[in-house]
């Protein structure tokens, strides 16, 4: 019985390493779209301009 | 003629995007907001806290209440294994209650204030009381069925965590359909607070009937934790999963933030070039 708990904490623990791993990667993700957002608020009409273009 | 058409919507538009940043600007809604996205996303301790602490405190926090319900707490003499769902499925109450009094917080400071920015804490909060609600019927309903033979029963507990699900459920919709009015804004701040003053009711339930006449325990109101290490985990996924509730909650509300800002950036635009 010992054994089987142990496997489910292994199980449980890489489900849970995935999850925090991805969820870290939204955090890294977010402060960099929030740099861009900073430099784009400086020149207003940036991302239009280039979707007219495209 | 097609071209003057065209030009004739366009321009409509356009004069709808200008009235609706003239009015953001009247609430002075755009000055909170960005300030609470730079505290968030800057330099400071405190967004330091948000990006570096609170990510480990939860990492380590869940894989230790992983270690103490799978390998710590021993089995519960007459549910067995399944008892050790307990841990997820309390903590998840209490991740749910403690976001609730931020909602109930939040959206009366809006409601009194109408500053968006409270608004926004509020509709992040929701959304992860939403997930950690729907985690706490989830496991409830697995215990039950293992424990009780039957997934759910219609008695006081159940009936009123279901009721406040569906409260949580109604505010997202609302939010979802919403275009930003601030009557839509009220409204849902409205659902928020009757959400919250679920809680007390949720909590009490229990003691509604007679533990003779329902299935749910009432471990806490009976004392019920002989050993102390059933009280120990408890304690430690509780305060984890607090941990954890706080970052989505902060990853939440920075995307609804940056959501505004780049709508904030597009009426710039539109400004800057009245005539497209």
């Amino acid at each position: 019985m010992t054994d089987t708990y142990f496997d489910l904490f292994l199980g449980y623990s890489l489900v849970w390493l995935v999850l925090f791993l991805l969820l870290l990667r939204l955090t890294f993700f977010q402060k960099k779209l929030g740099d861009k957002i900073s430099v784009l608020e400086k020149t207003p009409g940036r991302v239009l301009e280039s979707d007219h273009k495209a | 003629m097609l071209s003057l058409e065209c030009e004739e919507v366009l321009s409509e538009i356009n004069k709808a995007i200008l009235d609706e940043g003239l009015r953001a600007d009247e609430e002075g809604s755009s000055f909170f907001s960005h300030d609470l996205l730079d505290i968030l996303l800057g330099k400071s301790n405190f967004s330091l806290f948000f990006t570096w602490a609170l990510p480990a405190l939860s990492f380590l926090g869940i894989q230790v209440s992983l270690y103490m319900v799978f390998l710590y707490v021993p089995d519960e003499r007459v549910m067995g294994a399944v008892q050790r769902i307990f841990y997820f499925h309390v903590g998840s109450a209490f991740c749910t209650y403690a976001l609730l009094i931020s909602v109930f917080i939040s959206s009366v400071v809006y409601l009194s204030t109408k500053k968006i920015v409270w608004d926004q804490i509020a509709n992040s909060s929701v959304f992860v009381a939403f997930f950690f609600s729907s985690i706490l019927l989830g496991t409830g309903m697995i215990w039950g069925h293992s424990a009780w033979n039957t997934w759910w029963r219609w008695e006081p507990r159940l009936v009123s965590s279901l009721v406040l699900w569906l409260f949580l459920l109604a505010y997202l919709v609302v939010r979802g359909f919403s275009k930003g009015e601030v009557s839509e804004r009220g409204g849902a701040a409205v659902i928020g607070i009757v959400a919250s003053l679920m809680v007390p009711i949720v909590i009490f339930s229990v003691r509604m009937l007679d533990q003779s006449q329902q299935l749910h325990p009432q471990v806490a109101a009976n004392q019920g934790f002989t050993d102390p290490r059933y009280l120990q985990a408890l304690l430690v996924a509780s305060l984890s999963l607090i941990c954890f509730s706080l970052w989505l909650c902060k990853l939440r509300l920075v995307q609804i933030l940056m959501d505004e800002r780049i709508e904030d950036i597009e009426i710039d635009y539109f400004r800057a070039k009245p005539k497209i």
